[in-house]
């Protein structure tokens, strides 16, 4: 299932489409990106971690346990501020940061 | 089409770990024009795409290189290149301090010193391991960059020379000429019917991206391919098929059945007797199996959420949305088969030198074989010795030999070859009644059912293998009629068609395998006991579209 755009918020930078490693995402005829096929998306959020206006989100679809939350991003330099809201709208906030190992 | 000509000295398919490590090498001959060819966009293309979070092949103080080829060798029950596996021993540490010093973390004490996590695996936060990568080759004058490009096939006669491909973006014809050819394009994932067919069929263990391009145009040109029947079928957490090891090996938790008996003793501590035994406890009734992690303090699983976002995120949204580590024990599962030389001894048959069978073709990575838990430090390793290779490659070239009439030849009918798959669009020619992806579909229930899938517990029988083959060969035969509407569908057409050239090799490889030498990687039902005839490497070449099969002894 993987990630799905907004395409209300899209900027129409094209940054998602250059960076899916699977070639996924295209532009419509409004240049605004949508993933060709949402199952080939492989949850790998390199096009959350690219795009500018955060118009894209990490989704776990039911048949894999989500029960509607979704996971966004911002990242300034090393840093990236993970974002989970759950459908009753619950935020858990995650900073991550590349200068930092992972303990496990 | 139009056609694009692209001259270089080195040419590199597939711009991963070994790929531009290797590009990093060969840079540092300035003589030397570099072209890395990607079918995405380096900065996050192939495995790595989301991160890795730890590396697995390192050698800590007070272990010897030897140690970890002993560790391996075991690992596969002897079949593997203890000669490919030192060379790689030998340098792993060597390139990890390279990796550290171009900007990678790796966990430290308060001495400076690796705190490992067990004796050859370290922490790191590899989120940005690509990046870093891609940054690397990208601030070097002497390579140039091609994304968005998809390689079909070699440009060689006799000798590699370069190789063709078609823009997936401006739809043009590749025709990139070399001197010699490195190709570093990852495995093969996609060929059996994955856990989650039909929402989410590319929620895999490996890149699904990595379709086996490498080994299919090798497979094509006639290059010896090694032990593809040892397949790769990692134990992962369940559904979103996230890695288990920072959970077993980074807070030790134990593989639990239903009845919370710790039964991993019971099967061996192999990579594959672990899957084994997990798979055995399910179908025998005592599952589904856990990883037991009920009971873990906050601060850990704060942490397992961390590392988890740097390297499979899924994982930690579905501990947010379902509860967490500390609350549950994660459930665990098998993937579906992978051919992946990273991880197992299947790829390219290789010289010490990393040069291939066919001449100026070198290999590294997952597609190179012999070398099992090779991992991301193993491929930097490899794509160093090959660029050494390639460069005492070119050292002996006589550059005035080439075969201009064939090369023509072999230009113009890759060229056509596209042509007529896009100009279907058009409604011309034959009916087009299926998609690429209904080829694959196809194809996976196929694997799945008859060549060892999921469905049957990995297991097989040669019965079943023949009908995998002539299924396969079924399949490969509706190719050219598929229904292409522009260049995006004729990429997801020649990565059906590469997954077929590897599930066609993979299958005889699993025939000519008469025991069963790894549980459920290569479980033959037919032969179910080890069989010390088949101490031997089991290779193969392709002729005139035939597979042959070749046995060869043992290298220590």
């Amino acid at each position: 299932m993987g990630v799905i755009i907004d395409q209300s918020k899209c900027a129409r930078c094209g940054r998602c489409s250059d960076i899916c490693p699977g070639n996924l995402i295209r532009k419509d005829g409004d240049n605004k990106a949508y993933l060709k096929r949402q199952g080939d998306c492989w949850s790998c959020v390199s096009c959350v971690k690219e795009c500018p206006v955060g118009a894209i989100a990490l989704i776990l679809p039911p048949e894999l346990g989500g029960s509607g939350g979704r996971l966004t991003l911002t990242q300034d330099g090393s840093v990236t501020r993970w974002v989970a809201e759950s459908a009753r709208g619950v935020q858990t906030v995650i900073v991550t940061d590349t200068k930092e190992a992972n303990k496990y | 089409m139009e056609q694009k000509r692209i001259d270089s000295d080195v040419l590199i398919i597939g711009g991963g770990t070994a790929g531009c490590y290797a590009a990093m090498r060969l840079a540092r001959d300035k003589n030397l024009n570099i072209v890395i060819v990607d079918k995405a966009d380096i900065r996050r293309s192939g495995c790595l795409a989301a991160g890795v979070n730890a590396l697995n092949f390192y050698i800590t103080e007070g272990h010897e290189p030897e140690d970890y080829v002993e560790y391996a060798s075991k690992d596969a029950h002897g079949i593997v290149r203890k000669d490919l596996l030192r060379d790689l021993a030998e340098r792993v540490n060597h390139v990890t301090h390279d990796m550290e010093r171009r900007g990678l973390t790796i966990l430290k004490d308060e001495n400076g010193k690796y705190i490992s996590r067990g004796w050859r695996n370290l922490k790191i936060n590899g989120e940005n391991i690509k990046p870093i990568l891609a940054e690397e080759v990208k601030s070097l004058d002497n390579i140039q960059i091609f994304e968005h490009i998809n390689i079909t096939d070699l440009r060689q006669d006799g000798k590699a020379r370069g190789a063709y491909g078609f823009g997936i973006r401006d739809g043009a014809f590749y025709e990139f000429r070399a001197k010699a050819v490195l190709v570093a394009t990852g495995g093969a994932a996609g060929l059996y019917r994955p856990n989650n067919p039909e929402k989410s069929p590319h929620q895999t263990w490996y890149c699904p991206f990595n379709t086996g391009a490498g080994y299919a145009m090798g497979i094509l040109a006639g290059a010896e391919m090694t032990t593809f029947e040892m397949r790769f079928i990692a134990l992962r957490c369940k559904d979103t098929i996230a890695p288990t090891g920072t959970i077993a090996q980074g807070v030790g938790a134990k593989q639990v059945n239903s009845r919370g008996e710790i039964y991993e003793d019971k099967y061996g501590l192999t990579t594959s007797q672990r899957l084994w035994g997990t798979v055995t406890e399910n179908r025998e009734g005592r599952g589904p199996c856990f990883l037991k992690t009920a009971g873990l303090d906050e601060e850990t699983e704060g942490n397992l959420y961390k590392a988890y976002l740097n390297m499979a995120p899924l994982q930690t949204l579905k501990w947010l949305e379902n509860g967490g580590p500390s609350e549950k024990n994660v459930e665990i599962d098998g993937t579906e088969p992978y051919v992946v030389g990273g991880h197992t001894a299947s790829g390219y048959w290789i010289d010490r030198d990393r040069s291939t069978t066919i001449k100026g073709l070198f290999a590294a990575g997952d597609v190179a074989g012999g070398a099992p838990q090779k991992y991301v430090t193993g491929a930097l390793a490899e794509g160093e010795i090959a660029a050494e290779g390639i460069i005492g490659y070119l050292q002996g070239l006589d550059e005035n030999e080439d075969n201009e009439a064939e090369l023509k030849d072999q230009s113009d009918a890759r060229r056509a070859e596209y042509e007529s798959f896009l100009e279907s669009r058009h409604g011309e020619g034959k009916p087009a009644p299926y998609s690429p992806s209904d080829i694959e579909i196809a194809m996976q229930k196929v694997m799945d059912e008859y060549a060892g899938g999921i469905r049957t517990d990995y297991r097989y029988t040669e019965a079943g293998l023949d009908t995998a083959e002539r299924r396969i060969n079924e399949l490969s035969e509706l190719l050219p009629s598929v229904k292409v509407n522009d260049t995006y569908d004729l990429l997801d057409l020649y990565e059906v068609r590469d997954r077929l050239i590897v599930s066609r090799v993979l299958i005889a490889h699993l025939r000519a395998r008469k025991e069963t030498r790894w549980h459920s990687f290569q479980e033959n039902a037919d032969h179910p006991e080890v069989n010390k005839e088949f101490e031997c490497y089991i290779n193969s070449v392709m002729k005139d579209g035939e597979i042959k099969i070749i046995k060869r002894n043992l290298i220590g």
